[in-house]
């Protein structure tokens, strides 16, 4: 993969944030690499692809964030982040992005990628290692609260 | 006119979005599954008139559930949801007889109205 086709990722971030949840991210900084394990800021979905290229993606968004999503998206009013339903919706959310994503990356770039089901893990301050992989970030902030979107990837004519 | 619809996905909350946009519509909700092999049991059982059926699911994926299905009952009507929705994958679904493919993220109307083609 190359850091450049990382941009359809930033747009499809924005763009299911809008249709899904109706809420506008903006992106914070460029897209960083990420050169140190990562501290969680919350609830954290997680998503492997196979293909030319393998890796896996992760959206992690804050604990508040992921309580108004998964109250937009249902109609309910959850107060506790480690319900089902607030982690089903930030993998959803992940599974969307991810997977428009790699409609887009197989249609432009013929890549052949395939995703795994998502998984998700909750805890402020988790820290997810990144052995032997590397790994860019792009930020973004709602309003609401923050969202980082991050892709570990080896393989696939990397440059 | 009301519909009997079994939904098969590995996500908690598209089970609550659809069935609440089913539910509001005057249809009925005749099973939930989690994975494909789930599906397809509980399709055999309840011959429902609707199959949702997501592709991503782990144990059985939704394609191997859907064409067993279809090989069940050629007439079977199955709606597939996927966030993965390359031409590609709906040629593969198109070849064992499922027309609609509804590409996540779907609001209300685009699940009402796919119904309404089947």
């Amino acid at each position: 993969m190359d850091t450049n086709q990382f941009e359809i990722f930033n747009t499809n971030v924005v763009k299911v944030f809008a249709e899904f949840l109706e809420l506008k991210v903006n992106k914070e900084g460029d897209l960083t690499e990420e050169k140190e394990d990562l501290v969680s800021l919350g609830i954290s979905s997680i998503i492997s692809f196979t293909g030319k290229a393998n890796g896996r993606v992760m959206l992690d968004v804050e604990p508040q964030l992921a309580l108004l999503l998964a109250n937009h998206l249902t109609g309910e009013n959850f107060t506790n982040v480690k319900d089902p339903l607030v982690l089903a919706s930030v993998s959803e959310l992940n599974n969307m992005i991810t997977g428009n994503s790699v409609v887009d990356l197989n249609n432009s770039y013929d890549l052949d990628l395939w995703l795994a089901p998502p998984i998700v893990m909750a805890g402020t301050n988790m820290i997810i290692a990144l052995p032997k992989l590397k790994s860019y970030s792009y930020g973004f902030d709602s309003g609401k609260g923050k969202v980082r979107y991050n892709i570990a990837f080896k393989g696939g004519g990397i440059s | 006119m009301s519909k009997r619809i079994l939904i098969v996905d590995d996500s908690p909350l598209i089970h609550t979005m659809l069935k609440k946009v089913l539910l509001a519509n005057g249809h009925t909700i005749c099973g939930d599954a989690r994975n494909g092999k789930e599906g397809l049991e509980l399709f055999q059982k309840e011959q429902p008139d609707v199959v949702f059926m997501d592709i991503n699911m782990p144990v059985m994926d939704g394609i191997t559930s859907a064409s067993e299905i279809k090989k069940l009952d050629p007439r079977a009507n199955v709606i597939m949801l996927t966030a993965v929705g390359d031409e590609k994958t709906h040629e593969k679904v198109k070849s064992f007889g499922v027309d609609i493919m509804l590409k996540k993220p779907f609001n209300d109307y685009m699940i009402i109205s796919a119904l309404s083609k089947v």
